[in-house]
């Protein structure tokens, strides 16, 4: 075994979080050290058949055969699918119900769910849209009250600020009476 | 026949009603208004226990806008040959005004009018089931930018809710 590959295999110990994996690899690094496959088995607290299938497998892929594959497991979400969260998403921020027909200019959970529901073609409950949204990182609270600006705001902004920066100079030179 | 009726009234601001909304986490979500505060009011008659409305949207509040209301509702009794029409109202000013007692008092062939006690809106259900789901629905975070626009949205709310149908 290389230098480059013994320094892979001890950094991706120090590094994983992984219990699984971090038992798989400590088993390689004993037995790169010379120790028995029974001895590491009593030291990990597996069969000794399974640290033959740890090594074997660590020869043939490299890091990818102890890694962990339980993150693949599962169904694949129907619902909350990557490319309907963004869906969602887009019509939480960006869309009012008024656009789909709805008599209202705010989003509910309940309304949101009736809609998703309609679109997906699917049973959407309003617990797995909340879900979903909290997932996003989506909020629920208050918006903030603001006035209309005409199109010279900006101008005479700037006009308004420039006299307040000068005031001080003004009122010491004698041109600048109150 | 005998109909019972609860009748209440609302006014409906230019200004957004603001409520919780979704926006992301951080940032917050700016609602514009142009300063004006003008208003609009609908009186409002839920049919019991049908729940249907008959509503008149006017500028103001007065006396006058109010029998132009019964009108309305006496014109839909007569054609549907109700014997008695049971309405149930507030102790507001132009309720109990002057003008309205002797327009109610001419009435009394097919009206009859019940006060309600004062300072007690938990009784009337038109304040629960219309105005605070057309406020919160229509008025709220959203900046009607004339007085045209606020009337079509609440026209549109209200015949939502369905309209007294034919007897």
């Amino acid at each position: 075994m290389s230098n480059v590959q013994k320094k892979e295999l001890f950094d991706f110990i120090k590094n994983t979080r992984n219990k699984e994996e971090y038992k798989r690899a400590l088993a390689v690094k004993q037995k790169i050290e010379g120790l028995s496959y029974r001895t590491i088995a009593k030291s990990i607290g597996v069969n000794y058949r399974n640290v033959y299938r740890i090594v074997d497998a660590y020869r043939q892929k490299r890091l990818n055969g102890i890694r962990s594959n339980r993150n693949n497991a599962g169904r694949i979400p129907k619902i909350s699918s990557e490319k309907n969260k963004q869906m969602i998403k887009d019509i939480v921020i960006n869309k009012s119900p008024k656009t789909f027909g709805y008599l209202k200019n705010t989003w509910n959970i309940r309304l949101l769910a009736k809609h998703l529901s309609k679109e997906l073609r699917m049973n959407v409950s309003p617990m797995q849209t909340w879900r979903i949204i909290k997932e996003l990182g989506i909020k629920y609270k208050r918006p903030k009250l603001a006035l209309e600006h005409e199109g010279d705001y900006e101008e005479k902004k700037k006009v308004v600020d420039n006299y307040k920066k000068v005031s001080s100079a003004l009122l010491k030179n004698g041109s600048f009476r109150i | 026949m005998v109909l019972l009726g609860f009748e209440d009234e609302t006014w409906l601001y230019l200004r957004p009603y603001i409520t919780n909304t979704y926006m992301m986490k951080g940032d917050q979500q700016n609602i514009f208004h142009n300063g004006a505060n003008k208003k609009i009011n609908a009186f409002i008659t839920l049919l019991y226990p049908s729940n249907k409305v008959k509503f008149k949207i006017s500028k103001s509040r007065t006396s006058n806008d109010f029998i132009d209301h019964l009108k309305n509702v006496k014109c839909y009794v007569k054609n549907n040959r109700v014997k008695r029409f049971i309405l149930v109202i507030d102790n507001a000013s132009f309720h109990v005004s002057r003008k309205t007692k002797d327009f109610l008092n001419k009435q009394a062939q097919w009206l009859t009018v019940i006060f309600l006690p004062i300072r007690s809106p938990n009784l009337n259900p038109v304040e629960t089931r219309v105005n605070r789901n057309l406020k919160k629905d229509i008025c709220a975070n959203h900046n009607y930018q004339t007085e045209g626009t606020l009337i079509v949205a609440v026209t549109k709310y209200l015949k939502s809710i369905g309209s007294w149908q034919r007897l």
